[in-house]
Formats: structure tokens, sequence, C-alpha cells
């Protein structure tokens, strides 16, 4: 119950006294990582009235769930003005491609339901310079009234940095070119500042997660620039000490410290790159999770913390085989315990290796990881971004075929893949390639926001595009397609373990950040 | 310094050269600062080594007055002058000067290079961020480890980076 509310609070939505209320007017984000809201009459005949409608209540597992929310009611810009194709039931459809002020490969949804994006200066796109952070207000719809953008010569550098929200709702970045330091941003007024606590070994390309007691860890990644090529001469990266391999955990209040006892040259090394932002997550069993690269590991973050490796995920990258590995590949958490990984067989940008179609599904619910394949995707991918939608489908985005090349390798098409089923349906197409240095997030309507791609190249994006899932539409009585009126999917709330519920929740948040950038 | 001598301990090494004006100076102090917050009995048990990039000048005399000036002085903390050849190999190792930098005592790094008792370097820190404090919390953290198991003394990654060292000109104090 309590968890509940907190949810709710880092959603930014207000709450009132609990009551036996519920079931009206409430969308819980819990399970799914996702709140959609809307109450409100039932709209008019534009696409946009459609969704100023009031939704069907959410059907909670837990019939004593006390809460309620005051929903807003205005107008949803990112629906207006939509030409809905006739296929869009089936395959979605993106919007046009909108002016972004900088490149967004680092978003986060905040709590309000704005979008911060960092990664490079205003305007200039192939900057890696992360000093600059961008708030959209979607409420605003697209134009330029609808950012703020900051820039601030004695911030933080955070390209290629880590983010995770802290139980005081303010948003933690580490690492990245500053890889010592970290900001804190508040979500309420905007305002960043640099953290007093400095961590004790560089994390570029690190990865860092929300833990259920409200601390932090951050694990892998690099002296910036440093191990660029560390898989090819692992050793020598070693004895330099380039590659973090020991954990860092932060407290609030407190700061950072190592875990020596989780020091794992199999979890965190530089074979493999393994140190490239580690895939992780809190798992059933209390532990963390993770895929680096081609091996799969445990670690147990009490006390000095360690690791226990639990296998290899596949086989290093491999141009005949094209095992879905590597940096290159991507990865979510669909449903509790349940770890899509996708795409891959690449270790950085400038490997030239061709993408993997291939797909597993990793199930930690039980004593020890079991891998399934699921069907492949239909296109292969490297730099693609995957995230969860609120019907329990995946909707990979983005990548490339070959490389980090564009051209005719960049692909263009979403892909859907249904754990039902474990099938993938070919989605509608994007307008703009987005590979190395991209980003996708779950929105709180229901849509999926495309960020960023380059720096370095091979396009470096000042812009965005908005995926609308195929749930978000219907075939019309007149013939096409129209949006859905009335009544909008809704995420499944599970009766799950407390921490567990909201370390999925948090991974969501950030999932934008796990991507290697 | 024979291997022996620092076999099965927590060591933090770092570099230094005697004449250095400012930095080093600053990271010496900084490891002593570090040093005195450490408990009694774990300042007993680890080894601080202050390797110089200057032997040609660091003479023995040198490094000896250098110690005592941070209170360094002390069998726990050695100041140590190497081979040329020796430190070529260390500091190539440990990318004790940038690679494309022009070398020379000024242009060496001024990392914290903390190993663990089975010889495994476990955190590099900067010598310039790095607290005292959160030093010794690290230092005193890792002093509390246990042993290493047999599995994983056995793990990928295990190795002596002071082996190429062991031909240690003078050791101060």
């Amino acid at each position: 119950m309590k968890h509940r509310f907190h949810a709710l609070r880092v959603l930014g939505l207000r709450t009132r006294a609990p009551s036996k209320v519920l079931r009206t007017c409430l969308v819980l984000s819990c399970g799914l990582g996702l709140s959609t809201l809307a109450c409100s009459g039932l709209g008019g005949d534009s696409a946009q009235d459609a969704f100023e409608t009031t939704q069907q209540p959410l059907e909670l597992e837990d019939p004593n769930v006390e809460l309620a929310v005051t929903l807003p009611s205005a107008p949803d810009p990112m629906f207006a003005g939509l030409s809905v194709p006739a296929n869009a039931p089936t395959k979605g459809m993106w919007s046009a491609v909108q002016s972004w002020p900088l490149n967004g490969l680092h978003s986060v949804l905040l709590p309000n339901g704005r979008v911060l994006t960092y990664g490079t200066p205003a305007g200039n796109s192939a900057n890696q310079d992360g000093r600059t952070f961008d708030v959209w207000d979607p409420i605003q719809g697209f134009g330029a009234a609808s950012h703020k953008t900051k820039y601030n010569a004695q911030q933080v550098n955070s390209f290629c940095s880590s983010a995770v929200f802290m139980p005081s709702g303010s948003l933690l970045v580490s690492g990245g070119n500053s890889p010592l330091e970290s900001s804190v941003f508040l979500p309420g007024t905007g305002e960043v500042t640099t953290s007093a606590f400095k961590m004790a070994s560089d994390r570029w390309y690190g990865t860092m997660l929300s833990l259920p007691d409200g601390r932090a860890l951050m694990l892998g990644g690099s002296g910036p620039y440093k191990g660029l090529r560390a898989y090819q001469d692992p050793a020598a990266a070693v004895n330099a000490g380039y590659i973090s391999m020991t954990p860092e955990i932060y407290e609030p209040g407190t700061g950072f410290r190592s875990l020596f006892g989780a020091y794992s040259r199999e979890a965190f090394g530089p074979d493999y790159h393994r140190y490239w932002y580690p895939r992780a997550w809190v798992a059933p069993n209390g532990e963390v999770f993770g895929i680096s690269s081609e091996k799969m590991w445990y670690l147990n973050y009490s006390g000095d913390g360690a690791v226990r490796v639990a296998g290899n995920f596949k086989t290093g990258v491999n141009a005949t085989t094209k095992p879905n590995v590597g940096p290159t590949s991507t990865a979510v958490m669909f449903a509790p315990g349940r770890i899509l990984q996708v795409g891959g067989n690449g270790y950085h940008d400038g490997h030239e290796t061709p993408g993997s179609q291939l797909a597993t599904v990793v199930d930690i619910n039980g004593a020890a990881p079991v891998l399934t394949e699921t069907s492949p995707m239909n296109i292969a991918r490297q730099w693609a971004s995957s995230t969860v939608l609120p019907d329990g489908k995946v909707v990979v985005t983005g990548g490339t075929r070959y490389a980090n090349n564009g051209g005719a390798d960049a692909v263009y098409e979403a892909e859907l893949w249904d754990p039902a089923t474990g099938q993938w349906t070919l989605g509608a197409s994007a307008a703009v390639i987005r590979v190395y240095h991209s980003a996708a997030i779950l929105m709180p309507n229901g849509t999926v926001l495309s960020t960023g791609g380059g720096a370095p190249g091979p396009v470096n994006n000042l812009n965005a595009e908005v995926y609308y899932p195929p749930y978000l539409f219907r075939a019309a009585a007149s013939g096409g397609a129209e949006l859905r009126r009335g009544r909008r999917p809704l995420p499944q709330a599970r009766s799950r373990p407390r921490t567990e519920r909201r370390s999925t929740w948090i991974s969501l948040a950030r999932a934008r950040s796990r991507r290697p950038s | 310094m024979g291997e022996g001598s620092l076999a099965g301990q927590v060591l933090l090494l770092s570099f230094m050269f005697t004449s250095c004006p400012t930095v080093c100076p600053k990271l010496t102090q900084l490891l002593a600062d570090a040093r005195a917050d450490l408990p009694t009995d774990v300042r007993g048990r680890v080894r601080f080594v202050s390797v110089s990039v200057d032997p040609d000048n660091d003479t023995p005399e040198a490094l000896k007055a250098f110690a005592k000036r941070y209170g360094a002085d002390v069998p726990e903390w050695r100041f140590v002058r190497i081979a040329e050849q020796d430190l070529q190999i260390l500091s190539s190792r440990l990318v004790v000067f940038e690679p494309g930098s022009p070398r020379g005592p000024a242009a060496h790094n001024l990392a914290l290079y903390l190993f663990d008792r089975r010889g495994r370097l476990v955190q590099r820190y900067s010598g310039t961020t790095t607290q005292p404090e959160q030093l010794a919390r690290e230092i005193v953290a890792l002093d509390g480890l246990e042993q290493p198991t047999a599995h994983a003394a056995g793990e990928p990654g295990s190795h002596a980076v002071l082996r190429p060292t062991s031909r240690v000109s003078e050791i101060h104090p």
C-alpha cells in the first residue's frame, strides 16, 4: 500500500486521502511502469478529443488498495492533427519529425510527465558535451515554447552517463565525460546542482540502478575513451586500471563506496566489452541480475557485495552465428523476472560486424536463469532501442543492419514482440536514422518518444519522433482507421513483491539510459 | 622490495618525485591524511608504496627526507627508487604517463592504485578528487574482506602487477 503511494508520488500525480474510491479514473503505474491517465467526459469527433475521454477503470488484483488521483483533462497535443493511415491498427504510426533542441541521446521521463534529455549542446548535435539539460513539456506540443533548455559551463558533463531517481524524487546523474561526478536534477524546479560526493572509479558507460532499499548501485564503466578497444587487449586494460570492475553503492547523505567483494572481471571486465553499460535489474530473489555481453551474473549488494557468475548468455560476437550479445544489443524486463534481449553482435560503434536478429527470453524467477530462444526479429539490428508497452508487448525501434551504418543499412521499421506468442510483427517506419546514441521511452499517454542518434554519426539528430503503437487505433466504421475513443490500454496491475514492483518501475523509468551511448 | 614483502597485503600504490613543486606534495599529504584516518590495526597491515618517477635524482637521502616531511617514515609506507628499466615496465603497465604526452617526471599521473590481497588492482582513484576520509573508508573496507577463496583466486584477471618491479634499488625508510 505504502509502496503504491510512492509510485504515484514518483509519477507526480496528486493523491487524495485514501478512501474506497478506487475504480474510478485511476490508472496505476506498477507492474509495467506506465501511467496512462485521462479523466473527463466523452470527447467529440476529432482525433484529439478522443483522448480527453474517460478510460476504463483499472481492475486491481488487490481489492483493498485505496488510492485516487486527480487526473488532468487538458487535450493532449501529441495526438493533435494526426493523419491516421489505414494500417495503423496493426502497424501503428509515426509522428512527423519534430525539431529537438539538442541530440537527446539520454532521455528520462520525469514524475511530472515532462521529459529530460541531454547529451550535446543546444543546436550542436555532434559535440559530446552533456552540460546542457532540456526539459520538454508534452502538454505544450512540439513548438519551441515546449522546451526549456539550460546550459551551465560549471555543470557535470553527463555525456555517456547513467541516471536513477532517488527516494527524494531527485534524479542522480552520474559519470560520463565527468567520470567521477554526479549531477542532481530536481524535476519540480529544473534546478541542477553538482553532488558533493565523488565516485571512486571512472564511470563512463556505467550502469546505475535503483535498489529496493533506496540506494543506488553503479556498475561497470571506464575512464572516458580509455577502454574504447579494451576487448582487443583486455589484459592491458586490466593492468592499467582503466576498467571499473568494482561496483560502487550510493547512499543518500553519505555518498559512494566501493563494493570490493563484488569485484569481478567476469561481470565488468574489458573482455567482450562487458563493462559497457552492463544490463542489470533487481531480480525476484532480491539480488541484482545482469547480462554483460556474453556473460550472466548475480550481484548480492549487501555488505561488501559479492558476484557469482551464472554462466554464459551466448558466445562472443561472431560474424557467422550473429548472437544477440554485446553493447549493441538491447534488453528490457518485460514482465517481473522476465527479460527480452534482442539484436546486437557488436562491441562498439566502430565494430564492423553484422547485426543480430536473435531474441532471447531470460527468466530469472527461478534459482538460475533459464534461456529460451524466441522468434528472431524480422530485421537484424544493432543499436536499436526496446521499450515495454502497457499491453505487455515490446516494441523495438531504430538500429542498423551492420555496424553503426546509416544509408541502406539503417532500419526504420518498428517491430512488436508479443510475449504470448513469441512472434514479431513489423510496425510502421520512422523517417530518421537512429542508431548509436539514440533512445526511446514510453510516455504516460502510451506513445513512445524516440530521440537522439549520432555524435558521432552516421547522422547527428536534432529531432525526435513519436511512435503510436497499434493499440491506440481501431478500424473506422467508414473505412480506414481512427484513434480509439474513450478507452486506452491500461497497465496490468500485478500482485508482486513490493520491492520487485518498485524496482521494475524505476528500471523502466531509466530504461533509455541503459543503452550504450 | 621483494614480492614476498607485499604478498597478501592490501597495497596502495602511487607515483611521485621529490622535487615536484606542487602536486606531489599535495598527493602525499592526501595519503598521509588518509593513513592517519585508518584504525591502528589497519594502518599496521596496509602497505603504502610511493614510487619515484625520477630515479636519477631521487637519492635515498632525498626520499628519506621527503618521507619524513609527511610523517611517512614508517615501515608500512615505502618510498622506492627502482631501476629505470623496471620503472618503464611498471609505468607502462599502469599507464602512469599518458600515451603521447611528453615523458618526464612532471608528466606522471596522480592516480592511486589500490590492490587487494590477491594482487588484483581493484580500484584506481583520482588523486585530484579523492578525499582522505573517502580513501580511508575504502582501505578499511578492502582490508576487512575475507581472505581469498580458492575459486576466486583463480578468476581471470588475478595478477601481481608488481612482479616486474621486484628489482628495487632502494627502499626508504
